[in-house]
């Protein structure tokens, strides 16, 4: 059996799929990442990959489970199944590198382990729309890595068809998490209706899809009733085509009566190898070939031709009054029953080879190949599309930035409370607001790592980068050391802060950081775990607050006391909240006094 | 695929069919909004330093590569008041507001130049004008102390005349 040989080997086929495959997600990532700073100038260069790798793996999914069905339903599309493990080990390396940009981004320079961070950071497994998204993904991503790991034959070989399909359908829940890790993560923070129309469109898509073929599977699962001698009448012997087989069902399970050379064979239609359905096969140099990946069973023993050792059982077959009868007690698999003679071979048909392709055939017949170009140009066509598209709909990236390679020095005195900060004298005549207050922060996800307490009201020289958005100024401080204050400057001393009054404000708690500038976005869901270690680790709780008019403020987070509330705000980051507060104005910054028990959900 | 495979399908189809719809449709229809949309709050905004009101005529002004929306009211002869916000966010930290009598030549603060205020993104901001620019309209400076540099400068319009608000320059 030459061809079997071929069949797990690497043949041009399999280079032309991988090839294709490669090359269409190499354009999608790089062509993602490159068309998205030409719409977007904001675009966070550490976010772009997260979204190119993820969406990528999300779209790649989404084809693979479209090609199962569409075989089912036209057997053009066969080809494209034939090496479709390669798909799916790509789909997850390209998941598992959004992991890792993920961890790289979100959860490194934080005060625990990137991997714990992951796991921990969001614990708000009974709410549904601050739910740990990030988990979905890795439920979904653990599946695609157990699936790639035991995708090779040689899995398939030793756990059986039936045990490896079954671990295989987890595709279906890996597909779920999946949809469940966009919507509540994406999709949360980028409210752009496209967007959202992609991805009910796609998951309506595979819905559909397999509804359809699970019903049409089903109706042909009915049973064949049975004669009195215990037979089922298969049909008069022509209208089991030449070279092809009908298929019938007896006792729940499908049966391949096969007419070739004069003769009837009946085997059982499911392929040792992964259980395709050998019925829609066809016999090729005398044997039976899988339409799936082309393994090959004579059709009157049912084992696979020297030296191959797949053995599928075989059922007896007679020919009565033009009538195919089958005896539907299955023989044990491998073992030879007589074929029965077609009584009149002159009536046989010609062979069928019109619409039949396994990978490992040297030419496709014109017709498929004709039609499996379309479909892929199509597919191809509409990566490009995709490429300009998405990054345009991903958008959102905000106006802020981070200076991290321009080093400055600023001088000003240095205040602990309410955080860490620098209060810089502005130029001019100045009256009443006569300082700018600079928020002093580390590296990474971290407080700055100076002696605050000591040089608390001193004037002091601080070396570090900006980080800006809407009037809001950060360091990242870099180093700090006491100077003499200018004896010229009347402005000396600044106010310990105007009181505004007590209100009532709707917002979202963000770390201070990320939002000015580090990363944009810098909130909302997707950023909830990067948030929660970033105030862990000392960095200000800021409260942002938009109103219908545009104006957007943000007030620094304090208990009723003026102290700290990091540790108290972490289970709330990320989602709508009313707090009611004092407010006090320290020059540019704003400061809201209030105790995080009295802080309300909004939803 | 052997029959107890396709019930697998099948079944889990059936249930897909209900739950993949089901957290698209709750996910997406009743997605809260982070940060809410809350309704200005004029007390706070006004003591802040916003306009939560703005007057009638506003005027854009083209300052380089730079647009702004201003508002000029004399509130009486001897007092006016600024509304400015820059139309594109600005990528400059810590921009602030002042008032000079003259048009400034060069690229650096003038020593005497009054602080008006600071830009808070693309909010509008309510600034008092010196009692020398209902004669004199001078120019507004934005300055970036966190960058220590003149981000842009543009002269104001006159509100000589104008009770209603400013004129394009
Ligand atoms: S050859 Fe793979 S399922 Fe038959």
């Amino acid at each position: 059996m030459s061809v079997a040989y071929r069949v797990v080997q690497w043949n041009p086929q399999k280079r032309i799929y991988d090839g294709i495959l490669l090359a269409a997600v190499a354009f999608y990532v790089v062509g993602f990442m490159w068309v998205t700073p030409l719409f977007d100038t904001n675009a966070d260069p550490m976010n772009v990959p997260i979204r190119a790798y993820g969406s990528a793996a999300f779209i790649l999914l989404t084809i693979i489970l479209s090609i199962g069905p569409l075989c089912r339903l036209d057997s053009r599309f066969l080809p494209l199944l034939y090496n479709r493990r390669h798909m799916g080990v790509v789909t997850c390396a390209l998941g598992l590198y959004h992991g890792y940009l993920v961890l790289n981004w979100y959860h490194k320079y934080g005060n625990i382990d990137p991997l714990v961070s992951l796991l921990a950071s969001n614990t708000n497994y009974d709410s549904f729309f601050s739910f740990p998204f990030e988990t979905l993904g890795i439920g979904a991503l653990l599946i695609l890595i157990v699936m790639a790991a035991t995708s090779h034959d040689f899995w398939l070989a030793n756990l059986t068809a039936p045990i490896w399909k079954a671990l295989h359908m987890g595709v279906y829940v890996a597909y779920t998490f999946l949809v469940g890790h966009v919507v509540l993560g994406a999709l949360q923070s980028n409210t752009n209706p496209i967007l959202a129309t992609f991805v009910v469109l796609s998951a309506f898509w595979i819905v559909c899809l397999h509804v359809v073929t699970a019903w049409r599977e089903n109706r042909h699962d009915q049973n064949t009733s049975l004669d009195p001698e215990g037979l089922i009448d298969v049909g008069p012997v022509d209208e089991v085509p030449e070279h092809r087989a009908k298929i019938i069902c007896a006792s729940g399970e499908r049966i391949a009566v096969f007419r070739y050379d004069g003769k009837v064979s009946a085997i059982s239609n499911a392929c040792q190898h992964q259980n395709g359905p050998l019925g829609e096969g066809q016999v090729i140099d005398g044997l039976v070939t899988c339409p799936w990946h082309g393994y090959q069973y004579d059709p009157a023993s049912g084992a696979s031709p020297p030296p191959f050792t797949e053995k599928i059982p075989t059922f007896a077959v007679f020919i009565r009054h033009g009538r195919v009868l089958l005896d539907p007690t299955p023989h044990p698999a491998g073992t030879p029953v007589e074929p029965a003679i077609v009584p009149n071979p002159s009536s046989t048909q010609s062979p069928d080879n019109q619409e039949f392709f396994v990978g490992y055939f040297p030419t496709m017949t014109k017709g498929m190949s004709r039609f499996i170009s379309r479909r892929i140009a199509v597919l191809l066509l509409a990566v490009v599309m995709l490429v300009f598209v998405l990054p345009v709909l991903h958008g959102e990236y905000h106006h802020a930035r981070s200076d991290f390679r321009d080093v400055r020095e600023f001088d000003g005195f240095l205040r602990a409370a309410p955080a860490p900060h620098i209060v810089v004298v502005r130029p001019g005549e100045t009256g009443k607001h006569a300082f700018s207050r600079y928020v002093l922060i580390g590296r990474g996800k971290s407080g700055p790592k100076i002696d605050v307490a000591g040089l608390d009201g001193k004037y002091v020289r601080v070396r570090g980068t900006l980080i800006y958005r809407d009037g809001g100024t950060m360091i990242s401080v870099k180093g700090a050391e006491e100077i003499p204050a200018p004896s010229t400057s009347a402005k000396t001393e600044p106010l310990d802060g105007e009181p505004l009054g007590t209100y009532t404000l709707q917002g979202e708690i963000v770390d201070s950081k990320c939002y000015f500038g580090t990363m944009r976005p810098g909130n909302t869901a997707v950023h909830r775990q990067c948030t929660v270690r970033c105030i862990a680790g000392g960095i200000p709780p800021v409260f942002l607050v938009r109103d219908e008019s545009g104006n957007t403020m943000s007030f620094l987070l304090v208990d009723s006391n003026g102290s700290t509330v990091n540790d108290r705000v972490l289970s709330m980051v990320a989602d709508p909240l009313e707090i009611k507060g004092e407010v006090v104005r320290l020059d540019n910054l704003f400061v809201l006094k209030a105790d995080p028990t009295q802080y309300r959900r909004l939803s | 695929m052997i029959r107890t495979r396709r019930l697998m399908h099948r079944q889990m189809f059936l249930l897909l069919a209900f739950l993949i719809p089901a957290l698209l449709f709750v996910g997406l229809a009743f997605r809260p909004d982070v940060p809410p949309v809350s309704k200005p709050d004029i007390t706070l905004l006004t003591k802040a330093g916003f306009a939560p009101t703005l007057p009638g005529n506003l005027t854009r002004i083209q300052a380089g590569e730079q647009g702004f929306e201003i508002g000029l009211e004399a509130k009486s002869p001897m007092t006016s008041s600024l509304i400015i916000r820059s139309v594109n966010p600005l990528l400059k930290p810590d921009l602030l507001v002042y008032w000079v009598p003259e048009s400034i030549q060069n690229h650096s603060l003038p020593e005497h130049a009054l602080l008006l205020g600071e830009l808070m993104g693309t909010s509008f901001r309510h600034m008092t004008l010196p009692t020398a620019a209902t004669t004199e309209p001078g120019s507004l400076v934005i300055y970036s102390l966190a960058h220590q540099e003149v981000f842009t400068h543009f002269t104001l319009p006159s509100l000589v005349g104008s009770e209603k608000g400013a004129h394009a320059s």
